[in-house]
């Protein structure tokens, strides 16, 4: 007779048995869940899947972005903006992008804009400015033109360029375009920071 | 505890009270018979003379059923069984699991895919009577807007390249409805849909939805404009007279009317609209052949 007793023997006996099944089957449920997280790092989102479609083009071209007709006019910098009828100044420097958005289907306007330098760094629109041009929408075959404003350091040299988009938010498997802009050099910034005239949004929708 | 003296009371000491056992006891294992034990050590074979007659048996009663296996007994059992066996109705339910849980998943991605993407539920011939909700709607006319003052007798100014077009929808609200609001989009012949109510023309004469409209039957406001049967298709008509008189305590009717920018060279053939409540399922209302 054992000194636990007949049932607690029992119950010893029953656990040493069921202990190391559910040791597995703990172990199985971790190696699952692993299983599943290296899937889903290798296979889920970021992994490029999902990206969005890039069609390029150069300034002054017009480039479709499924339901925009996009174009880049042009660039200018500079130390001070205006923004509702106030200076507004930076440690870096203002970089307006001037662009022409078409609506293609349905109404609508610009969602989503991103600058990328030429050492891959990415800058999205300031949200220290008035921003125009993405709460404005127009309709179908009529375009509006404005100034997207980014806010980037004064190293901020090389190719850059611009990516636009319709979608606001998720630009996953949704079209972009991306346009080059002209390079910018060194001289190009400097003149820009020494610029002490205030900058103001040209061809603003009303 | 102690008296009031301070010194402790002396209670005889007794045995503990005895309490009823938690678990039944357990049986001791039943032992084989010893016959067995003797047969397998060393078979004895006992001399014919000692053979004694054995009585004849008697007949066995029929077994009663014994008490159910215990719950431990029935695992214990259980797990003995083969792995397939033990599995078995987990393994018939697994495909309906599945299926259920990414069955549910995709019907709730497309649900929310159909619901960002406007759709036509009906194409209502040019003048006839479509029903969106519980509202009937008509394309009366679609002009171009030909004003060149707005409402502060200011100039109108479009963008270049554009053309200013204003649609007017006979609107029949049953009684006892409250009116909605609707949603238009003029579509042009290459399938651009174009909002209502665009930007810079706000100082125009427009009467955009929401309709104001009473609850009280027959207190429509706005221009009378007929309302014919549900699903009856009539002609397209311009006049105030309507061509069938709706009951006045059932149905109120108002017509709006809505501005659209589109650019020049652009005709619209169709007007999607749809009661606040059924967006993003359209009507598409053939725009009468006038239109110019």
């Amino acid at each position: 007779m054992s000194p636990l007793g007949p049932g607690l023997a029992d119950r010893a006996r029953e656990t040493a048995v069921r202990l190391p099944r559910l040791l597995t089957a703990g172990v199985l449920v971790v190696l699952t869940v692993l299983a599943g997280s290296w899937l889903d790092r290798v296979n889920g989102p970021g992994n490029g899947d999902d990206r969005p479609f890039v069609v390029t083009g150069r300034t002054g071209e017009t480039v479709d972005a499924r339901k925009l007709d996009v174009a880049v006019l042009g660039m200018r910098g500079g130390a001070v903006i205006t923004s509702y009828h106030k200076p507004v100044d930076t440690a870096g420097v203002w970089l307006l992008v001037r662009i022409r958005v078409t609506p293609r289907s349905e109404s609508g306007g610009l969602g989503w804009a991103r600058l990328t330098d030429g050492r891959g760094r990415r800058f999205n629109l300031t949200g220290r400015v008035d921003q125009p041009m993405t709460v404005t929408t127009s309709q179908p075959g009529l375009p509006i033109e404005g100034e997207l404003v980014f806010e980037v350091p004064r190293d901020v040299m090389g190719p850059i360029s611009v990516q636009l988009a319709f979608p606001p938010i998720d630009q996953r498997m949704d079209a972009v375009a991306e346009v080059e802009l002209p390079e910018l050099t060194a001289a190009t910034v400097a003149g820009w920071v020494a610029t002490t005239a205030p900058l103001t949004l040209a061809g603003t929708p009303s | 505890m102690s008296a009031a003296g301070g010194r402790p009371v002396e209670r005889p000491v007794t045995d503990p009270p005895t309490w009823p056992p938690l678990w039944p006891p357990v049986q001791p294992p039943v032992q084989p018979p010893v016959q067995s034990m003797v047969r397998l050590s060393a078979p004895a074979v006992a001399p014919p003379s000692a053979v004694t007659p054995v009585p004849p048996l008697a007949p066995e009663e029929p077994l009663e059923p014994g008490p159910p296996p215990s719950r431990r007994a029935r695992r214990a059992g259980h797990q003995d069984a083969g792995w397939l066996r033990r599995n078995a109705w987990g393994l018939v339910a697994l495909p309906f699991a599945v299926t259920l849980a990414v069955g549910w998943d995709v019907h709730v991605v497309l649900n929310q895919r159909a619901a960002e993407r406007p759709s036509v539920t009906a194409t209502v011939p040019a003048g006839g009577w479509g029903t969106s909700g519980q509202v009937r709607y008509r394309v009366a006319s679609v002009d171009r807007v030909t004003e060149r003052l707005d409402k502060y007798g200011l100039p109108v100014k479009l963008p270049a390249g554009s053309v200013l077009w204003r649609s007017h929808v006979d609107v029949v609200v049953p009684a006892g409805v409250k009116a909605p609001g609707c949603v238009t989009r003029l579509v042009d012949r290459e399938g651009r849909r174009f909002d209502d109510g665009p930007r810079g023309t706000s100082a125009l004469k427009a009467t955009p939805c929401p309709l104001d409209v009473d609850d009280g039957p027959g207190t429509g406001t706005g221009t009378s404009a007929g309302a014919p049967p549900a699903g009856s298709s009539a002609p397209p008509s311009r006049s105030a007279a309507p061509p069938t008189p709706p009951p006045p305590s059932t149905e109120r009717a108002v017509q709006v009317s809505l501005l659209y920018l589109l650019p020049d060279g652009a005709r619209p053939t169709q007007l999607w609209i749809a009661s606040t409540d059924q967006v993003p399922h359209y009507l598409a209302l053939t725009v009468p052949s006038t239109a110019s």
